[in-house]
């Protein structure tokens, strides 16, 4: 029957061969149940990653919030505190000489 | 999983319904064309449970590639695309992984765990079959699953694989003369 079914032309093979209807192949029983439930095992990984990453960026937005607000009350302390927001002023060094400074740092 | 009102529908309202989450509709389509996708897989990889991963792949990818599924096509050439470059990426897989740590032959990549249909020819034949596809060249091997196997004709084989009618038709040509040869001793 096999070498049969390969005498004929290429082109003349037919859908319903003997050949065809004795070689049958599938997959084992439950198989649509295995392909579902490995969907659903990716479905509930996207899920848990999607959840994390909404957790997380929640938490960015909380700390970015908590740091600009500190940012914004100590300038506005340094402000009160100096009268301005030098670059001397936000470095604490507005009332010190420059002699004075190059000693503190050089140690001398 | 498998929704019973399901069963008339066709694959375009399935393919609809599977699209808005309804994995019952999705379990259909799965019902549908597994033996279409066991023939492929299977015919190329031989009868064993990596096969059945490589189905499960199979399904799996439709699944996620549903939304660029336009209706231009049948839904089972769509599938069986599918079925054929899976199942050709892990054939070249597999004789990547062999030839640098196994150093086996072709036809020792393949295992067969032939399943019992309680008829002893019809397994035979399957074995023999398989086992003579196994020693053919993987682009002959895809034809020879697609035309003699499963009956599609050369303008479906052509479409899926997406190559000229002249070349499955020669390649086709071979495959049978060389199929014949190796099977001249089962005569």
């Amino acid at each position: 029957m096999i070498i049969s079914s390969l005498d004929n032309e290429p082109d003349a093979l037919t859908a319903g061969s003997e050949l065809q209807e004795a070689f049958t192949l599938d997959f084992s029983d439950g198989f649509e149940d295995k392909v579902l439930g490995r969907l659903n095992d990716e479905m509930y990984v996207i899920k848990s990653d999607s959840e994390f990453n909404r957790k997380l960026s929640l938490a960015f937005y909380r700390v970015t919030f908590t740091a600009t607000a500190a940012i914004v009350l100590l300038m506005l302390s340094i402000f009160l505190k100096e009268g301005s927001l030098s670059f001397d002023s936000l470095l604490g060094v507005s009332d010190g000489y420059s002699e004075s400074i190059v000693c503190l740092l050089t140690e001398n | 999983m498998v929704n019973e009102s399901y069963r008339t529908s066709g694959d375009d309202f399935l393919v609809k319904a599977a699209l808005e989450g309804d994995k019952a509709a999705f379990g259909e389509i799965v019902t549908r064309y597994r033996r279409m996708v066991a023939h492929t897989v299977k015919g190329m990889l031989g009868d064993s449970v990596y096969s059945e991963d490589i189905g499960q792949e199979v399904f799996i990818k439709l699944y996620h590639s549903l939304s660029d599924f336009r209706g231009e096509a049948k839904l089972s050439t769509y599938i069986q695309k599918i079925a054929v470059n899976l199942t050709l990426n892990e054939i070249k897989r597999r004789k990547r992984f062999s030839s640098t740590f196994l150093h086996k032959g072709n036809d020792e990549l393949y295992e067969f765990d032939i399943a019992d249909d309680n008829n002893a020819e019809r397994n035979e034949i399957k074995e023999i079959v398989l086992k003579a596809l196994m020693k053919l060249d993987p682009k002959f091997r895809v034809i020879v699953t697609m035309r003699m196997l499963q009956g599609y004709s050369t303008k479906e084989t052509a479409e899926i694989l997406d190559l000229p009618l002249g070349t499955i038709l020669s390649r086709l040509s071979r495959a049978q003369e060389q199929l014949r040869d190796i099977l001249k001793n089962y005569k």
